[in-house]
């Protein structure tokens, strides 16, 4: 369709009739038809403002203005915010330097929980050093976990008798548990037999009970406190619960659970 | 898009991208001074009003989403854009505002002279604005990420969202539309 016949066209018709609106449309088919013959560099150079197709000489005039436009927009500045973000250290960095934290972390806690592992097993197997055993079991009693203390070990080690914890010392072999027998190296051996002193029958077998002293003190208790064996006084196993300090049995009435090294004659014998 | 706008320029974007993702501010602040222009005029011709905002707003979305970011200086260029054209997108919603659309009524006063170069050497931003008025939305986003923002058909159709051939099919339709507007510019004349 020439130029002319669409100049006749729209001056009869008007832009906004339907038949001018066909006539464009048609146009426009054609320019569409034109281009759709362009090679892909061809339309590169197109929109670049540059073509040597007749007849979209002015749609490349469009195209370079419009690049000479977006060319000589300036650099908006940039705003306080994004300026502010800029100067934070960067996203990957507080990233890693977070997962580098917890990492270490998590690995403290882990090494921290096999430390505490490891020197429970060894506290409750009484394995432990001496210094650090009565240190462990100190602690634990505070949250009512019975550990053993370092002379408990000892004298396991030594006597061969049980030691229970709530109880007193029982004898493997069925007797009374104080044999009276034996001098005894350790702290507070008073010699005696508390067990002849009341008139127990010493050879009582299954005698797990200590004779009560004829002072009425007990010789054990409710406390719980074990007999001494081979006549020695030894720091009895703190029974569960509140610390005891109201009178043990043996002792000499102000509630030390301490040996009395020098005996007492009523044949307590749990004298500590 | 063009192979001849490439060279310096593109390889120098894709230094400072991998300096930028590695966490080179420097290197985002030469990112920033080169692609916020664009991205502003992109916004600006698509009748955006606070152009200034909106380009730092889409800039911000950047800088915090290039630790993710893989792909070339190219593949930078569209995902830029296509943060750039949807928040385009959001503000024309907000605003309510659509691009008037001029059908055909252009001032003849604005036409100089009867040879069709020196009328197409007199354009003006003005008048260019209102050629792009009379296009469809669609075939101004078209042209305007081939033009401005410079991408090939494949990114621009990522960018939009649509397939290569209706992105194809929608530039020539645009540039036709163009052609027939000034056509009847000369008409008037």
């Amino acid at each position: 369709m020439t130029d002319d016949r669409l100049h006749l066209s729209h001056q009869a018709h008007g832009p906004d009739t339907d038949a001018a609106e066909m006539l464009w449309g048609d146009q426009d088919q054609w320019v569409v038809a034109m281009l759709d013959e362009l090679d892909d560099e061809q339309m590169d150079a197109l929109l670049e403002g540059s073509t040597a197709v007749q007849g979209l000489e002015p749609v490349a005039a469009v195209m370079r203005r419009l690049r000479a436009s977006a060319a000589a927009e300036p650099v908006p500045p940039m705003s306080a915010a994004l300026r502010a973000l800029l100067d934070e250290p960067p996203a990957r960095v507080r990233h890693l330097s977070a997962v580098a934290r917890g990492s270490l972390a998590r690995a403290a806690v882990a090494a921290s929980v096999a430390a505490v592992a490891l020197l429970g097993a060894g506290a409750a197997q009484n394995r432990l050093p001496t210094e650090f055993q009565d240190i462990v079991s100190s602690a634990a009693e505070l949250v009512g976990i019975d550990v053993p203390r370092s002379q408990e070990r000892d004298s396991a080690d030594s006597g061969g008798n049980h030691r229970d914890a709530d109880g007193p010392t029982v004898d493997p072999s069925g007797a009374a548990g104080h044999d009276g027998s034996g001098g005894g190296d350790g702290p507070g051996d008073d010699g005696s037999t508390p067990g002849a002193a009341t008139g127990a029958d010493p050879g009582s077998p299954g005698d797990q009970e200590p004779a009560t002293p004829p002072d009425g003190s007990k010789g054990r208790g409710a406390t719980g406190q074990p007999a001494p064996e081979n006549g020695r006084a030894t720091d009895p196993v703190r029974p569960i619960g509140p610390a005891n300090g109201d009178g043990v049995a043996g002792s000499n009435g102000n509630g030390s659970t301490n040996s009395n090294p020098a005996g007492q004659a009523n044949g307590t014998g749990n004298a500590k | 898009m063009s192979t001849s706008s490439r060279g310096g320029p593109h390889e120098s974007l894709a230094r400072d991208l991998t300096a930028s993702v590695a966490g080179d501010v420097a290197a985002f602040e030469r990112i920033y001074r080169r692609m916020a222009p664009s991205l502003a005029s992109y916004l600006r011709w698509n009748g955006v009003v606070d152009v200034e905002s909106l380009t730092n707003e889409v800039m911000t979305q950047i800088y915090r989403n290039l630790p993710r970011f893989t792909g070339d200086a190219d593949a930078f260029r569209s995902w830029a854009f296509t943060i750039a054209h949807h928040r385009m997108v959001d503000d024309r919603r907000a605003e309510g505002r659509r691009p008037p659309v001029v059908d055909g009524d252009i001032d003849a006063e604005d036409v100089v002279g009867n040879v069709e170069d020196e009328a197409i050497d007199l354009l003006s931003d003005e008048r260019v604005r209102l050629l792009f008025d009379g296009l469809s939305p669609d075939q101004r986003d078209v042209l305007l990420l081939r033009v401005v923002a410079d991408l090939s058909i494949d990114d621009a159709a990522l960018a939009l969202g649509k397939p290569p051939g209706a992105v194809k099919s929608l530039q020539h339709r645009a540039l036709a539309a163009l052609r027939r507007q000034l056509d009847r510019e000369k008409m008037d004349t």
